[in-house]
């Protein structure tokens, strides 16, 4: 294989993750930061036999990625927040009827029309929150252009074993700049693919588990299986059911089966020595803030940094093992959410500290690190 | 009587969740026909919906489905269609998921030209939440939330179709049964994007607020409305009011999305499939 | 899970530039025109860029890290090099970097004397008398670089090459150009 590197955009590497892992429907309506992801999937996805569709709204975006992976086509849209806002309501069809499909999201400042060109973090909550309803989310966040490429191929992969929506978070920052990237080899890069259910049609139940413990196999619609996929409440085959039982039954598998793989998506870089006086919990374009402190090094203790490539599920557990008592400082391009969830993890008393920024600028390693020198340590 | 519709409806999931004197039964009998007289079999077949009476419809048919939310039903058949052109999709609405809430979404279908067969059960108010006005009503009916009278217009769905390209717009109503099964034979034709609007009967809400409470009162109203194109045209303006065309209203040749679509991934090096 | 291990020597390595100007200067231009030299060089490199409606007019700018191991912090923090393409962008950063920073800028029209850490060229009235007037940039682009080579001239000069078209060719001849005025200090 060829060392050569290429020195691409971010946007431009999730495209490129998303053809490698077999994508080859996207549908979308353009917005900055997003808008390069839609351009070479329009230029690129035909060349290949896939189909590029750019929609009225986001809201036809969301739905016509959930309509195309049903019709056996992986498929993928991009967007920002205020289209992330509009993606919800067909976002919750997508964790409804377990449907695999892949949202790139870069995030830029909000509430609202915001600071448009500028990057933020502040997608976070909504990105786990935002569908009304008891739900779970699974989203990746890429901190650099390398991670733009690994991290879409396996949102992929994820949305496909546990048939579920799964978000890539990414930003103003890492969507717009570029870097030298190796993409992985045709042949290396095994993308998980749909496979046949293993039943015959009549025995199929849509919404059961596999001998696997995973969903089973979504036949494509046009098969000689016959896919009924529902928004509302319904049984395992997908029937509409108001039964409180079957209800219950419903909501809890959906939430059941991507919180008990947190283990199976978390994914993260721990950067430093193995006995900090410090930890560094930062994803995004901000890990790259932080990893600078924890290369340049502070006065007054050891830095370590747990640059997290996934946020939702939520790794408590790991969070827990890798902080051992040494306080914690979570930088955001936010008010402070993820944060939220680390101190929820660690207890009230544990020495959690959070470091934001919310004006639609990065968080400069002089200022994080002015902070830890002069409250933390 | 040739029974072979009955394949595509889900018999043991009768009775019908809707109400009494509902239209809603007539379409869905009416489609299963077409579709037979089609031959096309139902896992090639993929109903989207969205929400109301009619948004239930995916309940009572054998088909893949997709029954989705309120007014989004076009967008996910427009995604099922882009992925894979040799399905036959349908978007079953209500006047409210059509052309009110997913209107958005039903002018860019049409302007898109995408093979789609809309079926929009028109019953001119929201049945499923008590009988509301929508985007149909005609101005001065009343309905749960018009009182007084309806201050808005209604919208004319054929011609908003036909303003926004539709290749293909015809109407009927749940009285006109021969006219609909035909037009919805010729919708199942045609390769881009068709509306089948069916005047439907609400006697529950619309009529009983509107003095046709019963089902028979609906189907006279019908009857005395709809009327093939070629009548309608010539008749006196005053005669006009309160009376609609129905049959194929409009039809272009142009061409639907996927086959320009498939020129396009031509053009760019990629073979389609 | 990968563990690495922190290496001190990573920002001694690590060279930054700074392309400011306004916008319409094919700054961001210039910045991935390094940016793929490093790239093909097998450095580690990042390149940002101001967005939005600066880059319509009004000030913009592109910034370009070059390195020999991973880059952490993706944006300029001490600039090596800077080049100033408007009074503004001269303006800006008079006081950034430290004592090897150099500031090259174009003065043509300027009317203020070189400063500390400061050197001119008249790179718009070279480019108007070589008839290079589309490729300032490029010219502009081939002196900073030749006195401050974050890459090899050679590989940018390889890049140009590549484009078969008008100005492309142009842009090649204002880039060696532009390399010899520099070498001539």
């Amino acid at each position: 294989m060829s060392e050569r590197r290429s020195f691409i955009q971010g946007n431009e590497a999730i495209l490129e993750g998303a053809l490698a892992a077999g994508a080859r429907y996207f549908a979308g309506y353009p917005i900055t930061p997003s808008s390069e992801i839609a351009e070479r999937a329009a230029r690129r996805l035909p060349a290949v036999g896939g189909v590029y569709m750019q929609m009225e709204d986001e809201l036809a975006s969301m739905a016509a990625i959930v309509g195309a992976s049903l019709a056996g086509v992986k498929s993928f849209t991009a967007t920002s927040g205020p289209g992330l806002s509009l993606m919800m309501e067909n976002l919750g069809v997508a964790i409804m009827a377990e449907v695999p499909c892949v949202i790139v999201d870069v995030q830029r400042s909000g509430p609202s029309t915001g600071l448009a060109t500028k990057p933020a973090q502040a997608d976070v909550m909504m990105a786990r929150w935002g569908p009304h309803g008891d739900h779970s989310a699974i989203v990746l966040a890429p901190s650099s252009v390398q991670e733009c490429f690994d991290l879409t191929i396996r949102a992929f992969d994820i949305a496909e074993e546990l048939r579920h929506p799964v978000l890539v978070l990414s930003d103003a920052i890492v969507g717009h700049m570029r870097e030298d990237v190796l993409f992985g080899v045709p042949g290396e890069v095994t993308p998980v693919t749909r496979r046949d259910p293993g039943v015959t049609p009549s025995e199929y139940v849509m919404h059961s588990d596999g001998p696997d413990g995973l969903p089973v196999p979504l036949p494509p619609f046009g098969s000689d299986y016959i896919v009924r996929a529902n928004s509302s409440a319904h049984d395992e085959t997908g029937y509409p059911s108001a039964d409180p039982a079957t209800a219950a039954a419903n909501i809890r598998r959906l939430h059941d089966k991507v919180e008990g793989s947190v283990d199976r998506i978390t994914d993260y870089e721990y950067i430093g020595s193995d006995a900090p006086d410090l930890v560094l919990l930062a994803y995004g374009a901000t890990a790259r803030t932080a990893e600078q402190i924890a290369i340049d090094g502070v006065r007054g203790g050891e830095v370590a940094l747990v640059k997290l490539r996934s946020l939702w599920p939520f790794p408590e557990e790991l969070i827990r093992r890798v902080v051992g008592s040494a306080p914690v400082v979570v930088p955001e391009m936010n008010l402070g959410q993820l944060v939220r969830e680390v101190e929820r993890t660690l207890g009230p008393d544990y020495p959690c500290y959070a470091f934001n920024r919310s004006d639609g600028q990065p968080i400069e390693p002089d200022e994080l690190r002015s902070f830890i020198e002069e409250v933390v340590l | 009587m040739n029974r072979g519709y009955r394949k595509y409806i889900l018999e043991e999931k009768f009775p019908l969740f809707w109400c009494p004197g509902c239209g809603n039964g007539i379409i869905i009998a009416a489609l299963a026909r077409a579709l037979d007289k089609r031959g096309v079999s139902p896992n090639e077949i993929v109903t989207t919906t969205g929400i109301g009476c009619f948004g239930k419809a995916d309940d009572y048919l054998a088909t893949n489905s997709i029954h989705g939310t309120h007014g989004r039903a076009l967008a996910f058949a427009s995604g099922v269609k882009g992925a894979n052109p040799d399905l036959t999709v349908l978007a079953l609405m209500g006047d409210g998921d059509c052309a009110t809430i997913g209107g958005n979404h039903f002018l860019h279908a049409a302007r898109r030209n995408i093979g789609v067969t809309a079926i929009v059960s028109n019953n001119l108010n929201y049945g499923m939440t008590g009988g509301q006005y929508s985007a149909t009503t005609p101005a001065g009916v009343v309905t749960s939330t018009s009182v007084y009278g309806n201050p808005e217009e209604g919208f004319d769905l054929c011609d908003v179709a036909i303003a926004a390209g539709a290749s293909l717009v015809a109407r009927s109503t749940v009285y006109h049964v021969g006219v609909l099964d035909r037009v919805l034979d010729e919708a199942l034709k045609n390769p881009g994007f068709s509306l089948v609007e069916v005047m439907s009967s609400c006697p529950v809400h619309y009529g009983r607020r509107n003095r046709m409470p019963s089902a028979v009162d609906m189907m006279n109203h019908w009857k005395r409305s709809g009327m093939p194109e070629s009548r309608f045209r010539d008749l006196p303006a005053d005669e006009k009011e309160g009376r609609f065309p129905i049959g194929v209203l409009h039809r272009t040749d142009r061409e639907d999305f996927s086959s320009r679509y498939a020129s396009i991934q031509e053009e760019a090096g990629g073979v389609r499939r | 899970m990968k563990v690495r291990a922190i290496d001190g020597a990573r920002l001694e390595e690590r060279r930054e530039i700074v392309l400011a100007g306004s916008g319409g200067q094919g700054l961001v231009f210039l910045g991935r025109l390094v940016g793929e030299a490093a790239a093909r060089n097998g450095l580690r490199t990042v390149q940002t860029q101001s967005y939005g409606v600066a880059s319509r007019g009004g000030f913009s700018k592109s910034e370009v890290i070059v390195a020999g191991k991973p880059i952490a912090y993706p944006m300029a923090m001490k600039p090596w090099g800077i080049l100033a393409l408007t009074d503004q962008a001269r303006g800006m950063y008079a006081d950034s970097g430290d004592g090897e920073r150099l500031l090259v800028y174009d003065d043509t029209y300027s009317k203020t004397v070189q400063g500390q850490g400061e050197m001119g060229f008249p790179f718009i009235s070279e480019a108007r008398r070589l008839g290079l007037d589309t490729s300032m940039n490029m010219m502009a682009l081939g002196a900073f670089l030749t006195l401050r080579p974050v890459v090899p001239i050679e590989t940018v000069a390889e890049i140009l090459s590549e484009a078969d078209d008008e100005l492309g060719r142009t842009n090649a001849k204002a880039f060696a150009a532009g390399v010899s005025l520099a070498r001539k200090r």
